[in-house]
């Protein structure tokens, strides 16, 4: 069956004529399924890689906290990377994950100067605030999104 | 003295931490130390809402937030309110009914009295706060804000504070017991703020500003018996940077030695001066009585930053807001050339009376092979001084006039090793300070409408403040 999406054109299906956008909520979108021979054909292969908030990293990664900011307040990484947080502010801070994720430290084990270091070793995004400056939504918080290598 | 390799690191070290980490408005304004200049301001207020009592329609100041709509007005009767509240509604006014008597108590186990995140134009009037682990009342991310007959004490980090945020207003405040600040503004520029009437004694610091200024107005206030008085202070630690374009004016500054206050490091550093501006630059101080300090009355000092993680910016950006810096690439380190160097620069110290100095009554200080006095741009005039450093400062660099050609920078310099490198007394220890002592309460707090923070900050007739009387107890 054919299966086309193109904006303002009447598009039939098996003789029905369906709208566009409930094409293109079943249509592939990403760059992997929209090759040269995808038009006019069905649908094959893997879903595109999801995207991406910030540039990949791997490794140890980096994020300074100063006075009340994240540096990067978005990080992407690779499964298997160390995230280091660094208090290179002159307040304290903490930082406490929005949703459950096994990573967390508290005020007393991150004043000034401080450092806190978590291996992330599954794919996902986690979003993290100070709770001094901020909430799970405003203020102080970043996000860490875990990315397969 | 000879000074050696590791006696510089020292000190280098010593002065990186110089730095810290700072409406019920009456059209008629109380007598304050300058008397007369500051007035309300006639912008549009919001359409108020209902009234929400406390605790008759809700028992708890947090649950009549919660229950709040904008333009609310959140009343608070006298009584103790163990709690800690956070808004996040905007253009609420949340009052007490008597400012001594309706008091927010953090038990030492609570972070902020009250936390006002992301919501623009709340007013916070006629209460205390005491007793809590972070702040007594605190801003962050707004724009209007405004704290009025508020009192604070025994607070973990700053009385009263406003970070990241615009347009705001103090006044009629009283702040003591914080190991950093009394009252902080810092990130924003410009700020667009004042602190007018307020009263800072007993803390680390009186007023810190970190990265703050730009129509930034500190008039007719005390700032009396702390570690150090009013400190504006540069640090790449925080956004913004550097401080710049104070008006410091009309103001009573004196006996800044406090050796029992609670102190965060830099405080220690800079205990012993009244108006200390640590790399800052553009500052106008002018006014302003001065009194009875170890150090110095009214220094410029530059802030070194041993970690600092950008360089310093050049002149053609220091009009650009703090908006326009907030999503500017992260610095590579290695581009950073260590150490740093802020300097205090273009700041203008007029008119002022300051005596009782134990190193000068004002000076300037410099640091490094590349600054010299000469090309700072600083300049004093008019000022009532026994002693400078160096001296004769006032002939050296006057203001609206060059700066005096041959003129000796060296004779009477000011040592920054001795002004910092001294021994200091060991921090106090905050929960066991004094309470607040009973302040006046705002007029009409039971009948006064809502008045959210959307006319603020109030016009100052800076101009019309005159030099400030002595205070009797002075």
């Amino acid at each position: 069956m054919g299966e086309r999406a193109t904006a303002g054109a009447r598009i039939f299906v098996n003789g029905r004529r369906v709208a566009v956008l409930a094409l293109l909520l079943v249509m592939p979108m990403g760059l992997g399924a929209c090759g040269p021979d995808a038009i006019g054909g069905p649908a094959t292969g893997t879903a595109p890689p999801p995207s991406t908030i910030a540039p990949v990293q791997s490794g140890a990664v980096k994020i300074s906290v100063r006075d009340n900011e994240f540096i990067d307040d978005k990080v992407t990484v690779t499964v298997g990377s160390e995230v280091m947080w660094r208090n290179e502010g002159r307040n304290d801070h903490d930082i406490v994950p929005a949703t459950d994720a096994p990573f967390k430290v508290d005020t007393p084990d991150f004043k000034p100067k401080m450092e806190y270091r978590h291996t992330f070793s599954e794919p996902g995004t986690f979003s993290y605030y100070c709770t001094i400056h901020g909430t799970a939504t405003k203020g102080m918080i970043g996000t860490i999104q875990v990315v397969a290598t | 003295m000879r000074r050696s390799g590791w006696h510089r690191l020292v000190v280098l070290a010593a002065a990186a931490a110089l730095v810290a980490a700072a409406c019920g408005k009456s059209d008629t304004p109380a007598a304050g130390p300058g008397g007369t200049g500051a007035t309300g301001t006639t912008g549009k207020p919001v359409p108020s809402g209902k009234t929400i009592k406390v605790p008759a329609d809700q028992p708890t100041v947090q649950k009549a937030v919660d229950a709040a709509a904008p333009g609310d007005l959140i009343l608070v009767s006298p009584g103790v309110y163990k709690e800690g509240v956070n808004v996040q509604t905007d253009n609420l006014t949340i009052r007490g009914l008597d400012r001594n008597k309706t008091i927010l108590d953090g038990e030492f186990t609570r972070e902020n009295g009250i936390r006002v995140l992301g919501a623009n134009g709340v007013a916070i009037e006629n209460m205390s706060a005491r007793n809590f682990t972070g702040n007594g009342f605190f801003w962050t991310g707004v724009t209007g804000y405004r704290g009025s007959y508020l009192s604070t004490s025994r607070t973990g980090n700053y009385g009263i504070y406003a970070f990241d945020s615009t347009k705001g207003q103090f006044d009629h405040d009283y702040a003591s017991g914080s190991p950093d600040a009394g009252f902080y503004i810092g990130a924003c520029y410009p700020c667009d703020a004042v602190l007018d009437q307020v009263i800072s004694e007993h803390n680390g610091l009186g007023y810190s500003g970190t990265n703050s200024g730009g129509n930034l107005t500190i008039v007719n206030s005390t700032f009396r018996f702390n570690r150090a008085g009013i400190v504006p202070n540069t640090g790449s630690y925080e956004a913004c940077y550097p401080e710049r374009e104070d008006t410091i004016v009309g103001n009573l500054v004196y006996s800044n030695n406090q050796g029992d206050t609670p102190a965060i490091d830099v405080a220690l550093l800079a205990m012993g001066n009244g108006i200390l501006v640590a790399g800052g630059r553009g500052n106008i101080i002018e006014r302003n009585r001065v009194w009875d300090h170890e150090r110095t009355g009214i220094g410029l000092v530059p802030f070194p930053e041993t970690d600092a993680v950008d360089n310093i910016p050049p002149d053609s950006a220091m009009k650009t807001p703090c908006a326009g810096n907030k999503n500017k690439p992260k610095v590579d380190p290695a581009t950073v050339k260590l150490p740093v160097y802020w300097p205090a620069k273009d700041n203008r110290i007029a008119d002022n009376v300051i005596e009782k100095s134990g190193l000068a009554d004002t000076g300037v200080a410099v640091l490094g092979d590349n600054m010299k006095g000469p090309d700072l741009g600083n300049c004093w005039s008019g000022n009532t001084i026994t002693k400078s450093a160096p001296e004769s400062i006032q002939d050296l660099a006057p203001c609206g006039k060059p700066v005096k050609a041959d003129g000796d920078w060296t004779k009477g310099a000011l040592d920054l090793v001795v002004l910092m490198a001294s021994q200091r007394p060991p921090k106090g220890d905050y929960k066991i300070q004094a309470e607040a002592p009973e302040e006046p309460n705002m007029p009409d707090a039971a009948t006064a409408p809502a008045h959210a923070a959307t006319d603020v900050p109030m016009k100052v007739d800076v101009a019309a403040i005159k030099l400030p009387d002595k205070p009797k107890d002075g």
